[in-house]
């Protein structure tokens, strides 16, 4: 009997139900994983998968009470995004004037450490950490209220005034993220004032290139769960997720569940759990028992020592790396469409000793951010670097948020980067492309 | 030719409608709101800007989700499959997200299974509930949701949801009883499928005291025999989709500890097709169910 994708789903769905894994929210349980994966080789239609997914989120909703209103929206969220995709793919984002700068600002109540700042042609961004000024005081003070930042004034040389918002996130001290205007600035100003205080703007964006490269056409189930560990971080999946997933394939007939090449997918999964890596949740994606009857393969370290595949195996080189350049990136890069249509603006990078992050903005919402059920890869991105002496960079999303032109966040990338590296390539990769962005690193040019 | 409903009892539930409490009233297969003489003229004034009547809104949309396999995916698969009452209408989520049907009270009381299979009477579930049908507009500014209105018809007491789900499935058996092989019912087979696993799953593991026993239900045309056998430390059950509709939804899934595989009615008299917990081979008993009902 030929397999039926659908079938295969729905009976998932129904296992789900049956163990009550239903009083909780499915995002990243059985069906959307199983999904995600038979959509990923081809196995079904990712609007019919979707279909199934959103069917047994929504009986899950109705057997858990405190969940529906979450659920509910989430699911129309998912259809207005399809819907939006389908209806009009998001043009490419402007390349606005990005200029790095650290610039400490102090008002009544709150500390701004700018960190960059982006004028584009609706808007102009300023990236900053937000530290509120109440000595001695742990918890939120008056000036928040417990909310964070909320509105600053921003200003141009010609005399032109904005009030720009806040978005991003933090502790109750502490926050990071964006001011963001809803009208623009004239773009070729010398300065703009924060609340009065005057940043020089000075000389703009990096000389960074922009390209679009193919990836290979690796055998797609096989590729599809190397993109699930390299993702894994932001997507807060559950132990257990990569086995849903190996089971739908097989099922399938797309992979030999005892295959060698899991072996090595597992050997990864463990150097990255080990103590100085990322904090990884290793082999528990696997589910009990890891992969297959769990006999050592290529790539999994064994008593005999193998070695690890690239770009693995220069990623985890650099663990334990606490020696990374401090300095800030002005970059103002944007990428042409790729991949499934996203287009992605690299505003600024900045690094610091122990990791370094890239301020971003992207032309859709990606469709792996935590608890979007989401089956169509296509909106989603992993964020690889790479510099010029070889290693390798992983990075995830945080503090993202949602703004008139598109969608903007932080990717924050591991390990640390290297301090002999004097080009970075940043890779947003898709399914089947991915934008190179090189990035000559100041601090190299003079040693 | 036996009418689907029979053997199914009648079923009432209550819902806030204008105000008051209406009563909605299912029997021998059709829902009616007995507190509305004229529900077309109701209909016309609502389309007329008047007040919407939420006992004539739950109507439409039971018709229109009367052959919704939806229903089958949402509903419950049985008593260890309970739904979650609706929410309380303090919370401004009424009736599961059912708002738009006008105010509500509270949910007066959980509901309870309705037990449909009776050695004596007739059983009549009457339980108060909040909850109406939705019209796609959500509360507290929510994106609009098309599931609130199936939603709310699942949220209604009484047995009222139950009754709903043996209409379709009676619905879809009757239209696969016209097919010559039930895989060729195009995109609803998964559906189909799983509708009954999910079912005939739950009551087996319920029938045999064990939520985890591995089961694996196979899909038949009907023209067979159907079969339960034990498999390593699982059971496999072979069973056409018209399982769902005669056995289970009249409540005879497990009768008198025994499992129920196919049950047969003639002047009254319901014969079953049964196996004990030692799966041995079938045997047949006879019961009667309630006038009415």
């Amino acid at each position: 009997m030929p397999f039926d994708a659908e079938l295969y789903l729905r009976l998932a769905g129904e296992r789900a139900l049956a163990s009550r894994e239903s009083s909780e929210r499915m995002s990243w349980g059985p069906v959307l994983t199983a999904a995600r994966a038979l959509v990923a080789v081809g196995a079904i239609e990712a609007g019919a998968a979707q279909t199934v997914v959103d069917d047994y989120d929504l009986a899950a909703d109705l057997r858990g009470p405190e969940r529906r209103v979450a659920g509910m929206r989430m699911r129309g969220r998912t259809r207005l995004a399809a819907a939006h995709r389908a209806a009009a793919p998001p043009a490419p984002l402007p390349a606005p004037r990005v200029v790095a700068c650290d610039r400490m600002l102090e008002t009544a109540a709150e500390q701004i450490r700018v960190r960059s700042v982006s004028v584009g042609p609706r808007s102009v961004s300023v990236a900053v950490v937000v530290t509120e000024r109440i000595p001695g005081q742990s918890g939120p003070g008056p000036g928040w209220q417990g909310g964070g930042p909320s509105q600053i004034r921003l200003a141009d040389d010609r005399g032109t005034t904005v009030t720009a918002s806040f978005t991003g996130g933090g502790s109750d001290r502490e926050w990071r993220g964006h001011f963001r205007s809803d009208a623009p600035l004239a773009a070729d100003t010398r300065w703009i004032e924060v609340e009065g205080d005057r940043v020089e703007l000075g000389a703009g964006s990096s000389a960074a290139e922009v390209s679009i490269v193919s990836l290979p056409g690796d055998d797609p189930a096989m590729s599809y769960l190397w993109r699930q560990v390299a993702a894994q971080r932001q997507r807060h999946g559950p132990p257990g997720m990569l086995a849903d997933a190996i089971d739908a394939l097989a099922a399938a007939g797309r992979l030999d569940p005892d295959g060698q090449q899991l072996a090595g997918l597992a050997a990864v999964l463990d150097a990255l759990a080990q103590p100085g890596g990322p904090g990884w949740p290793g082999r528990g994606w696997f589910g009990p028992g890891g992969p297959g009857p769990g006999r050592p393969g290529p790539g999994r370290p064994g008593p005999g020592g193998t070695v690890l595949p690239e770009p693995w195996r220069s990623l985890l080189a650099g663990r334990g790396r606490a020696n990374g350049p401090v300095g800030a990136v002005a970059i103002g890069a944007a990428t042409p469409s790729f991949g499934g249509g996203l287009s992605v603006l690299v505003l600024v990078l900045q690094s610091e000793p122990e990791g370094f992050q890239v301020e971003v903005e992207t032309s859709a919402e990606l469709g792996h951010l935590p608890f979007a059920s989401v089956v169509d890869e296509r909106a989603e991105l992993t964020w690889w670097a790479a510099d010029d002496r070889g290693g390798h960079y992983l990075g995830e999303t945080s503090n993202w948020s949602s703004s008139q032109d598109g969608y903007e966040g932080t990717i924050d990338f591991w390990p640390a980067l290297d301090p002999r590296a004097a080009v970075l390539e940043l890779m947003p990769t898709a399914v089947t492309e991915r934008a190179v962005i090189t990035v000559p690193l100041p601090w190299a040019a003079g040693r | 030719m036996t009418d689907w409903w029979a053997g199914l009892a009648p079923a009432e539930a209550r819902l806030t409608c204008g105000g008051d409490q209406h009563r909605l009233a299912w029997r021998e297969g059709e829902l009616r709101a007995p507190d509305h003489a004229d529900a077309d003229a109701e209909r016309t004034l609502a389309a007329l800007g008047g007040e919407r009547c939420a006992c004539v809104e739950m109507l439409d949309a039971w018709h229109a989700h009367a052959s919704d396999l939806r229903v089958l995916v949402l509903g419950s698969r049985g008593p260890s499959d309970p739904l979650a009452a609706p929410r309380d209408a303090g919370t401004g989520v009424s009736g599961g997200l059912l708002a738009g049907a006008g105010p509500r009270g509270p949910v007066r009381a959980a509901a309870h299974r309705t037990a449909l299979f009776h050695y004596g009477s007739a059983a009549v579930a009457r339980v108060m509930v909040s909850g109406g049908p939705a019209a796609g507009v959500t509360p507290g500014g929510l994106v609009p949701d098309p599931d609130a209105e199936l939603a709310g018809l699942l949220g209604l007491g009484g047995g009222l949801p139950a009754r709903l789900a043996a209409t379709v499935a009676a619905a879809w058996a009757a239209r696969l009883e016209g097919l010559d092989r039930p895989d060729t019912a195009g995109p609803a087979v998964a559906r189909l499928h799983a509708a009954l696993a999910g079912r005939a799953t739950a009551a087996l593991r319920t029938w045999l005291g064990d939520p985890a026993l591995p089961v694996d239900v196979r899909m038949t045309d009907g023209s067979a025999e159907p079969l339960l056998a034990r498999v390593g430390d699982g059971l496999r059950a072979e069973l056409p989709f018209g399982w769902l509709s005669r056995v289970w939804a009249r409540d005879l899934a497990v009768v008198a500890g025994r499992f129920c595989l196919a049950a047969e009615v003639s002047a009254g008299r319901w014969r079953l097709s049964v196996l004990d917990p030692a799966i041995g081979p079938p045997q047949r008993l006879s019961i009667e169910l309630a006038a009415g009902g």
